[in-house]
């Protein structure tokens, strides 16, 4: 039972796409996109606003008690809800959204219902109306009382009681600043304005029609109005250059997407450093460096590779851990073990190598790509060496103690000679050679100058 | 030196405007929708859709893949979106009282198909009239994807539990 704190809406949800005890998928989803597609699949869009309303007050409110009764997990299922119509809701992996319903949950995916006095949300019991009818709320009935004139909080006091009521703007459990409290617009100066300036710069990076905000002063300017009016087009919101509540948090969850990745980068780039050997056999219940190279690997192919789980870098081999592996085992034609032998992972190794370094021309926007996943040394040619040289030359135009290097993708002794430089001022071990840690140095560096300084490749 | 990397810069620019044209999009503005007509729209992604997917080759049709019978076909745009496709829909009345004697919704099938990807595959997509449906097609990159070469396919083909 959660204590006497105002319930977090969650960052996401694990579904199970099956009744508890099949065999199924679980898949795991931001919280807005869940309500989103279960509104999608419950009810017809048609429906009038306040109709539509009150279904996504119960479908949240559903899937919140759920997550804080913990009614699945404590019963030792690795899953918050199923997809099963007959004791949950209807969840249909992959489908289309409609616009409007969209809308609707971006307003108010931080909203839940409470009965009485409790804090926690409630359990909103609903069905159809038609071919069942139960003590809760009736979905078509839900239709009627909207063309007769009912608010949202009237049509679920008159299934569920006087003593309904509904927590508005409930705290969202993230990283990072909640929404002011109130839209920011035009003229408007402040921290906040600076957060979005920031925010939609970085997402401006992977998404290159949104425009750069040219000085990130925290104040709503026009050029911040014209970011953030694009955001808008491109994510589905109304366009109004204004960041509302359902803009902020949207902003909020793209950027910290696009971090989270960066961030999964650097940390796979020190625990490459750490380059034990591979022991042969791990598997539920290990711990260790191991565990997290594992782990570290496995994340970054759940990001190519969607229809793999994520999973926490927290060196233990857990559950999760037997599952993505599983996954991962099932997906690459592997023996589905859930234990990682060599061959598998060999095969994590060479999928992750291919998957990083075929990544498309400028999926890393101006930024540099991420390490190769190889040392580079001197007699090398291709493609990575190229970007070495591309890094390290774009750093030698900004610091005089650096030479300039021409980019030949031929790894000579001017390149390692030009490695040497950098490792020798940015106080790392000396080699000549490019290992995780060289590469990221540079790659932050080179990301710096470009997004800081206004440095260009070329 | 100098005049080579002019012509350089020109044949860039002539490929730029090309592509441009590719990829035109109809304007968003008027949601105003054909009667008897739902709207669909897509958006192409990656890596969990922190990347949009420019220049991808959406094509709405109806029957099998093999045999498809093309209904419309478009591109995406460098946010990975495409326009407005309008589709015919049952009349909106169907859906918004019960007892209907057929789905109120009409169903399509969608193909995204983009150079290094994975083609993805969404059938029954529901289609309803004066409704915009928006369709995410989060593709994964070939190099990512092993021996498994084939489209993938999701089923939308749920019936409303209404």
């Amino acid at each position: 039972m959660p204590q006497a704190i105002l319930p977090e809406i969650p960052q996401s949800i694990t579904v199970h796409l099956g009744a508890p005890d099949r065999a199924a998928r679980n898949v795991t989803v931001p919280f807005a996109e869940y309500v989103k597609n279960v509104a999608s699949s419950e009810i017809y869009p048609t429906w009038p606003e306040n109709a539509l309303i009150a279904n996504i007050n119960v479908i949240t409110s559903f899937a919140l008690n759920r997550i804080f009764t913990e009614y699945y997990r404590s019963r030792g299922y690795d899953f918050d809800i199923t997809s099963s119509t007959a004791i949950d809701q209807a969840f249909v992996e992959g489908r289309d959204i409609f616009e409007n319903i969209s809308s609707l949950v971006d307003e108010r995916f931080n909203d839940y219902v409470v009965k009485g006095d409790g804090i926690e949300p409630y359990f909103t019991q609903f069905c159809n109306g038609t071919t069942s009818t139960c003590a809760g709320f009736s979905q078509w009935g839900s239709v009627d009382l909207a063309n007769a004139g009912l608010t949202p909080l009237e049509i679920l006091r008159n299934y569920y009681g006087e003593d309904i009521n509904i927590v508005y703007d409930a705290p969202v459990a993230q990283e990072g600043e909640s929404y002011p409290g109130f839209p920011l617009v035009l003229g408007d100066r402040g921290n906040a304005v600076k957060i979005v300036q920031t925010e939609l710069n970085r997402i401006s990076k992977n998404y290159p029609a949104i425009p750069q905000i040219v000085r990130e002063d925290g104040i709503f300017g026009l050029d911040t109005q014209a970011a953030v009016r694009k955001f808008q087009e491109i994510f589905s919101l109304t366009p109004n250059g204004e960041v509302d509540k359902a803009t902020w948090y949207k902003i909020k969850r793209y950027y910290t997407g696009v971090k989270s990745l960066s961030d999964l980068f650097s940390e796979g780039i020190t625990l490459e450093e750490t380059e034990v050997p591979f022991p042969q056999r791990l598997a539920q219940g290990d711990t260790g460096a191991e565990v997290r190279n594992l782990q570290y690997y496995l994340s970054v192919m759940a990001y190519f590779n969607p229809s793999l789980p994520e999973l926490q870098i927290n060196g233990v081999f857990d559950d999760a851990t037997v599952s993505a592996v599983r996954a991962f085992q099932e997906y690459y034609g592997l023996a589905v073990t859930g234990v990682v032998n060599a061959g598998t992972w060999g095969t994590i190794k060479r999928i992750y190598i291919e998957s990083v370094s075929a990544l498309p021309e400028g999926y890393s926007g101006n930024l540099a790509k991420i390490y190769p996943g190889y040392f580079l040394t001197e007699g090398q040619s291709g493609q990575n060496v190229r970007d070495l040289q591309t890094y390290l030359s774009t750093i030698g135009r900004f610091y005089g103690e650096l030479p300039v290097l021409p980019v030949t993708g031929y790894f000579g002794s001017q390149t390692r000679e030009a490695v040497e430089r950098f490792q020798t001022l940015f106080g790392i071990e000396v080699t000549g050679a490019v290992g995780p840690i060289t590469w990221y140095s540079i790659a932050r560096e080179y990301d710096f100058l470009v997004t800081t300084e206004g440095a260009t490749p070329e | 030196m100098g005049d080579i990397m002019n012509e350089k810069t020109a044949e860039e620019y002539a490929k730029e405007l090309i592509e441009m044209y590719k990829t035109v999009k109809p304007p968003v503005e008027e949601k105003t929708i054909p009667q008897a007509s739902g709207g669909l729209t897509v958006n192409a992604t990656t890596l969990r859709k922190l990347y949009p997917v420019p220049s991808a080759t959406v094509t709405v049709f109806k029957g099998d893949y093999d045999n498809m019978e093309i209904i419309d076909r478009g591109y995406t745009d460098d946010s990975g979106q495409t326009g407005i496709f309008y589709l015919e829909a049952p009349d909106r009345a169907l859906s918004e009282s019960a007892g209907a004697q057929q789905p109120p919704y009409a169903s399509y099938n969608i193909s995204v198909k983009a150079d290094g990807f994975i083609e993805q595959i969404n059938l029954n997509v529901p289609i309803f009239s004066g409704v915009i449906s928006v369709q995410s097609a989060d593709l994964i990159p070939i190099s990512a994807a092993g021996k498994n070469r084939a489209p993938r396919v999701f089923d939308e083909g749920q019936k409303y539990n209404l």
